[in-house]
C-alpha cells in the first residue's frame, strides 16, 4: 500500500458509475430509505435483526456491483475505532442481575457478562451496517442525484421558511469539496515529504502523526478559502440569486418500481426496530 | 574517458490509478528513461501524459507498480529501500509549488528542509541564505517577510529556494514556468541555468512551454498517453515539427518559423532553438541574397 494512498480510501463523495438497478434507482427514494434504515438501525437492539440487515446489505452491494475490495476499504481507516469501542464496552457496562445479567468471565474486577457481549457484538454490527449503508448510498448516487434528492425531500418544508434550496446547495457543495479536499492534501503531503517530511512510523509515529498535520492544515484552509471565494464570485457573475425563479435541469420523476422499493424499505426498517428477535 | 554513469535510470515503469476499481487509469505504460549525471532532460506531451506522475516516481513519492527505477544505483521498486532517504536526495518542486508555503516568515519556510535533515542551526541559517540569494531574493529583506504578502512569482522563488536548500543531487521541476509572466518566466529559467552550472547536477524538467525546453534543455523525451513516443537532443525532437503536431505538440517558435522558411525553399537549418541562432541563420540569408 502506498505511503500517501489512505485519502484515496475515502468512500465519501466517490461515486462508482454503473448501470444497476441500485444506480437507476429514484434519488430521493435512495436518501429517504437510506435514512429510515439508518434510524432503524440505532434504534434496533436485536442481535438476528441487525445480522439479517447486514447479510440484505451486502447483497445489495453485490447487486450495485460494488467491487468487495471497495468496501473493506471504506472500512479499514474505522477499524481501530471499532476495536477500541467494542472493548469499552465488553468491560464497562456488565449490567445488573437484575436484567438478567450473569457473569461469563472474571478476572479481579475486570467482569464479562453475557449483557456485555450482547452490547459489544451489537454496536460491532450495528458501526459496520452503517458503513455499509452510507458506502452503499455515495458509491451508487452520483453528486447531482443527492443535490436534487435533498432538494426535493427538503421543498415541503419550505413552507415552513427552511431554505431547501439553499441548503441542498450546501450539502452538494460539501459533498463536492471533500474529494478535492482529499486531493489537495496528498499533494501538501507529498510535497512536503518531498521536503524531508517524515509522516508518521516509527516510535513515536502518532505524536509526530499529529505535528506534522499543522503544517498541512494551514494550506488547506488557506487554499479553500479562497477556493469558495473564487466560487462565491463565479455563481455570482453568472446572475445565481438562490432559488427564486430557478428551474431545474434534472426533473425527478418517480416511476412504480421507486414506490416499491420505497414500501419495501420502510416495511424493512419497521421489522428492524419491532421485529421481537433476539 | 568512461561514459558518464546515468544518475536515474527508467526501465519499462508502468503505473495505474486507482488499481483495482473500475475507475482504473494507466498513467504510465512501460517507459523507459535515462539521466545522466550533470545533464538536464526535458519532459514534454499533452496535458494527462503522466509527465507528473513520472517525476513522482523519480524521486520516490511513488513506489512503482511495475518495472524499475534507479537513482544513483539503489532501485526504488526493492520494499527494502528506504523511499525517504531517496527523497532527501532528490528534489522535486510541485506544480504551482506557491500554494504549498505553510509557514508565517519566509525564513521558516525555507529552512523547513534542512531543518529535517537535522541540520545545526547555523547551518540551516547559511542553506536559507544561499538558496534565497540564489532565487534572486535578498536574504536580509525576505527573511523576516510574511509568506502571505509575497507576490505570486516572489512565492514561486521562495517555494524554489526551499527545495535548493535541501542541496539535492538531482533537481525534477514539474511545470516550473507555468501562469508565470514572460520576465519570471526568464528570470527563473536563468536562475536554474545558473544553479545547474555551479553545482553541475541533474534536472529534470517537465514542461509545455517548449520554449523553455528549448532553451535549458540536453536531451528531450516526448511522452504520450503514458508512453515513449520519441527523444532525443533538444534539436533532433524539434527539428521533427511535424511529428510534434500530430502529437498534439507544437515546436518552438523559432524552430517553427525556421521550418516555415525551409518548407518555401530557403537555404536555412531547421534546428534554431533560440532567438539568437533564427536571428543568425535569417541574417546569413540575406547576406546571400545581398540584400544587406
Amino acid at each position: 500500500m502506498d505511503e500517501f494512498e489512505f485519502f484515496g480510501n475515502l468512500s465519501l463523495g466517490q461515486y462508482l458509475p454503473g448501470t444497476s438497478i441500485i444506480h437507476k434507482l429514484d434519488a430521493r427514494v435512495k436518501l429517504a430509505g437510506a435514512t429510515l434504515l439508518l434510524v432503524a438501525l440505532v434504534i434496533s437492539t436485536s442481535l438476528a435483526a441487525t445480522l439479517f440487515a447486514m447479510i440484505i446489505l451486502l447483497c445489495l452491494t453485490r447487486l450495485a456491483s460494488v467491487p468487495l475490495r471497495n468496501t473493506v476499504r471504506s472500512l479499514r481507516p474505522i477499524w481501530p475505532f471499532i476495536i477500541l469501542m467494542v472493548v469499552f464496552q465488553l468491560l464497562a457496562f456488565p449490567g445488573s442481575p437484575a436484567d438478567n445479567c450473569y457473569t461469563l468471565w472474571q478476572w479481579e474486577t475486570v467482569r464479562l457478562t453475557n449483557c456485555s457481549l450482547h452490547l459489544a457484538v451489537l454496536s460491532l454490527l450495528r458501526l459496520v451496517d452503517l458503513v455499509l449503508l452510507i458506502n452503499l448510498l455515495s458509491l451508487t448516487t452520483s453528486l447531482n442525484e443527492i443535490i436534487h434528492g435533498v432538494e426535493h425531500l427538503l421543498r415541503p418544508l419550505g413552507r415552513l421558511g427552511l431554505p431547501a434550496h439553499e441548503l441542498a446547495l450546501i450539502v452538494g457543495l460539501s459533498l463536492q469539496f471533500v474529494p478535492l479536499l482529499a486531493e489537495e492534501a496528498e499533494r501538501l503531503m507529498k510535497a512536503q515529504a518531498a521536503r524531508g517530511a517524515d509522516f508518521g512510523r516509527g516510535r513515536w509515529g502518532l505524536v509526530q502523526r499529529i505535528r506534522r498535520m499543522l503544517p498541512l492544515l494551514i494550506p488547506l484552509f488557506v487554499n479553500s478559502l479562497e477556493r469558495s471565494e473564487d466560487l462565491a464570485v463565479a455563481m455570482e457573475s453568472r446572475c445565481y440569486l438562490g432559488s427564486r425563479g430557478r428551474t431545474h435541469w434534472v426533473q425527478l420523476q418517480g416511476r412504480p418500481r421507486d414506490y416499491v422499493v420505497l414500501f419495501l424499505l420502510i416495511v424493512f426498517s419497521v421489522i428492524l426496530i419491532v421485529a421481537p428477535l433476539p | 574517458m568512461s561514459q558518464p554513469q546515468p544518475f536515474i535510470t527508467v526501465r519499462s515503469l508502468s503505473y495505474c490509478y486507482l488499481r483495482g476499481t473500475p475507475l482504473e487509469t494507466p498513467a504510465l505504460r512501460d517507459l523507459s528513461l535515462d539521466v545522466t549525471q550533470g545533464e538536464i532532460v526535458g519532459l514534454m506531451g499533452p496535458t494527462g501524459c503522466g509527465k507528473s506522475t513520472l517525476l513522482q516516481h523519480l524521486c520516490g513519492l511513488i513506489h512503482p507498480q511495475a518495472g524499475h527505477v534507479w537513482i544513483n544505483g539503489v532501485d526504488l521498486a526493492d520494499p527494502s529501500t528506504d523511499l525517504r532517504l531517496i527523497r532527501r536526495r532528490v528534489g522535486l518542486v510541485f506544480q504551482s509549488p506557491e500554494a504549498q508555503l505553510f509557514e508565517r516568515y519566509v525564513g521558516d519556510d525555507v529552512a523547513f528542509g534542512p531543518r529535517n535533515l537535522g541540520l545545526d542551526r547555523p547551518i540551516v541559517r547559511q542553506r536559507v541564505k544561499d538558496s534565497l540569494e540564489a532565487v534572486g531574493l535578498d536574504f536580509a529583506v525576505f527573511k523576516d517577510r510574511l509568506t502571505l504578502t509575497l507576490s505570486g512569482g516572489e512565492k514561486r522563488r521562495v517555494a524554489l529556494a526551499g527545495i535548493l536548500a535541501m542541496e539535492p543531487e538531482a533537481l525534477l521541476l514539474d511545470e516550473p514556468t507555468a501562469g508565470l509572466d514572460p520576465r519570471g518566466r526568464e528570470d527563473l529559467l536563468n536562475i536554474l541555468r545558473q544553479w545547474q552550472t555551479e553545482r553541475h547536477l541533474s534536472m529534470v524538467i517537465s514542461s509545455h512551454n517548449m520554449d523553455d525546453l528549448a532553451y535549458l534543455a540536453d536531451r528531450i523525451y516526448v511522452l504520450y498517453k503514458g508512453q515513449n513516443a520519441f527523444d532525443g537532443t533538444a534539436r533532433a525532437v524539434f527539428a521533427q515539427p511535424m511529428r510534434l503536431q500530430e502529437l498534439g505538440l507544437e515546436a518552438p517558435a523559432m524552430t517553427a518559423l525556421l521550418a516555415t522558411l525551409a518548407d518555401s525553399g530557403l537555404p536555412v537549418p531547421r534546428q534554431a532553438l533560440s532567438v539568437n541562432e533564427a536571428a543568425d541563420a535569417i541574417e546569413s540569408l540575406w547576406r546571400a541574397h545581398g540584400r544587406i
